[in-house]
């Protein structure tokens, strides 16, 4: 019998049955929606985080004080504190792979209004390189601010344009409130900036907290100078960043820190840690491994329940049919022919109830995406990622079930079959 | 010259712990264009007989030759395209499929067969000899027991068989359309065809050529009309 012909038979054949065969695809349905509204935003997730920490375009390495657990809860404070002189240190050192480094100071934060604070970060001219730092207007710090009387600042995307509303522009003065980051001791202070730089929109750095959209950019020792600190070498540093020209140097470069850091007198994991765009990557993959594994036992869950609804449907309808079976065999089907016409069968049920499941899943999410933010970030690729892994593993399953009852027809004797009453 | 010959023909089945004797050293010949009915009680092994002679089942011993070939040498699948081919059905409870019409019921026993040649006008032309030319689009469930049974009727013959078997097709008829029935097999006889049809039917079974008389599996009369 030809294929075309076994599945225009089965094609009728399913009509039959409506009710019942409808529980078929409806099981379908609801393993497509289910398959896509948990498969879906969690590779929907993965792929935004590894897409953002990738588009932060952040080919560098962090030093952070103390031992930090990138993705986890877990941090321990340094025995001995990193200082500038430190970063000044592996500077000196002109290692060929690192294309820019600075350390960076929070001195204080600043409130405009609610939900909307800002940081005052102190770093050198290499942070725009660093950070891939785009400027709106205006320049970036440079060494020849760290004398200068006026303390000039480099304001963030969303200081400038968010939290000052946009009224502001290069050479402008700005005065804000300050508040100091210093001990257990609060304490606010009036500053007079002068904006020389605003900066364009960017990703947050991963590895760190730090958004640039929220910061206002000072040079290193101007910071320090607000905070009353006048030995800028022996000043303790939030983080050293350092910017490696590739990305694949990004271990090499990570090797070379610890040893000097080490040389210096500090313990790895114990007095700093080094993270990477590498180890963000990693701790993504090592997140959503585990994720995903817990995600696969509830997919083939889903899948078995749904493939179980075919396998019934077909051990009732074979026994229903038990007499057609007969008599297509006394006209002369093969047992092959009987095989791919269940087949074909189940087959055209699993299709049906995964086109509606398809459509119906796309339409779940959209609305989903009113209500849940994490399944914002499940684009239509992804969906359609995620379907080209569910519809064949559904379609495969049902034919496997399927495959059962469909042997069993083939097995039946058309002399027997044919006195079956 | 024969169409099938059955010699030595015996058909057993294990019921439990005791052997039941469905068919005993049947010899049987069936010429080209011969119409033979086969006579017996219920459980006689009639049906059996048909199944040996339709390829539908392997003798326990004996052998079945078609047209010089021994049938019971074949496997399952040549024997399928061997019924596809050469032997045409008719059963009792007519066996359409319901979800076709009457043209795709009888088109589809060709998807089975190499003559898949100009499959709708045969059958057509079929359904139009069987008196079925208004219902080709019919249901099964849309027809009455005789239409049902001549749809059948022209489905064993879209294959053009070498013989036609006949399972007590007036069985669940009326007497009038039972004769309508019998009239159109004595028509595909004057055509050429082969027939063999088991019925209780005795007056029916008078307009064949010879009358087989079944009993506890052995042939224990023949009468052969005279001409």
């Amino acid at each position: 019998m030809r294929l075309s012909k076994a599945f225009k038979l089965a094609l009728r054949n399913i009509s039959r049955n409506k009710l019942r065969n409808s529980f078929v695809v409806l099981a379908f349905i609801l393993a497509v929606i289910l398959g896509g509204i948990i498969i879906g935003p969690v590779n929907g997730l993965k792929s935004y985080w590894v897409s953002s920490i990738n588009e932060a375009g952040f080919n560098a390495i962090v030093v952070i004080p103390g031992r930090a657990e990138l993705g986890g809860s877990g941090y321990s404070p340094p025995t001995k504190y990193i200082k500038v002189e430190d970063a000044l240190y592996i500077k000196n050192k002109n290692i060929k792979e690192i294309v820019a480094i600075s350390p960076i100071i929070i001195v204080g934060f600043l409130i405009f209004g609610q939900n909307t604070s800002s940081f005052m970060a102190g770093g050198w001219e290499d942070l725009l390189t660093i950070g891939e730092l785009k400027l709106h207007k205006g320049r970036f710090i440079e060494e020849r601010d760290k004398n200068d009387q006026e303390i000039n600042a480099v304001l963030g995307y969303n200081v400038w344009n968010k939290y000052l509303g946009g009224n502001v522009d290069v050479n402008q003065k700005l005065e804000v409130n300050l508040i100091l980051r210093q001990n257990v001791l609060i304490k606010t202070l009036n500053v007079k900036l002068k904006i020389i730089g605003l900066l364009e929109k960017r990703p947050p750095i991963p590895g760190t907290n730090l958004n640039p959209n929220d910061a206002i950019i000072v040079y290193l020792n101007q910071a320090l100078k607000l905070a009353n600190i006048t030995d800028v070498n022996n000043a303790i540093v939030d983080n050293i960043f350092i910017s490696v020209n590739d990305f694949n140097n990004l271990d090499i470069v990570s090797q070379e820190v610890v040893k000097i850091l080490e040389e210096r007198g500090y313990k790895k994991d114990i007095d700093f840690t080094i993270v990477s765009q590498k180890d963000a990557l990693n701790v993504v993959d090592r997140i959503f491994s585990q994720f995903n594994s817990f995600i696969n036992i509830i997919w083939a869950v889903i899948i078995i329940i749904s493939s179980l609804s075919v396998l019934i449907v077909m051990v009732i309808t074979v026994r229903e049919r038990y007499k057609e079976i007969g008599t297509l065999r006394a006209l002369g089907a093969k047992r092959t022919d009987v095989l791919i016409l269940f087949l074909f069968e189940s087959l055209i049920l699993s299709l049906i109830g995964v086109l509606i499941g398809s459509v119906t899943s796309i339409l779940v999410i959209q609305i989903l995406k009113e209500s849940y933010e994490f399944i914002r970030y499940v684009t239509m690729e992804i969906i359609l990622q995620t379907y080209s892994i569910i519809i064949p593993e559904i379609i495969l399953a049902s034919i496997v079930f399927a495959l059962y009852p469909s042997y069993r027809a083939t097995k039946i004797e058309p002399a027997v079959a044919l006195r079956y009453e | 010259m024969a169409v099938v010959s059955l010699i030595g023909v015996s058909k057993y089945y294990k019921v439990g712990f005791t052997v039941v004797k469905a068919l005993e050293n049947i010899n049987l010949e069936i010429k080209e264009n011969e119409f033979v009915s086969v006579l017996g009680p219920s459980g006689s092994g009639k049906t059996t007989l048909l199944n040996m002679i339709g390829c539908l089942d392997k003798p326990t011993k004996g052998k079945v030759i078609f047209k010089g070939l021994d049938v019971t040498l074949l496997n399952d699948k040549k024997l399928s395209e061997f019924r596809a081919n050469n032997i045409g059905f008719v059963f009792q409870t007519f066996n359409l499929l319901p979800n076709l019409t009457a043209l795709e019921n009888v088109e589809i026993a060709s998807s089975f067969s190499n003559k898949t040649k100009n499959v709708r006008e045969r059958a057509i032309e079929l359904l139009n000899l069987v008196g079925l030319r208004e219902r080709l689009f019919h249901k099964p469930s849309q027809l009455s027991g005789g239409e049902q049974q001549r749809v059948a009727i022209a489905r064993a013959l879209i294959n053009d068989p070498e013989i036609i078997l006949a399972d007590e097709p007036t069985g669940n008829l009326d007497s009038k359309t039972a004769e309508e029935i019998m009239d159109l097999f004595l028509k595909l006889k004057k055509m050429g065809k082969t027939i063999v049809l088991v019925t209780h039917n005795t007056s029916l079974a008078t307009k064949s050529d010879r009358i087989i008389y079944i009993k506890d599996g052995k042939i224990i009369n023949e009468t052969i009309k005279s001409v």
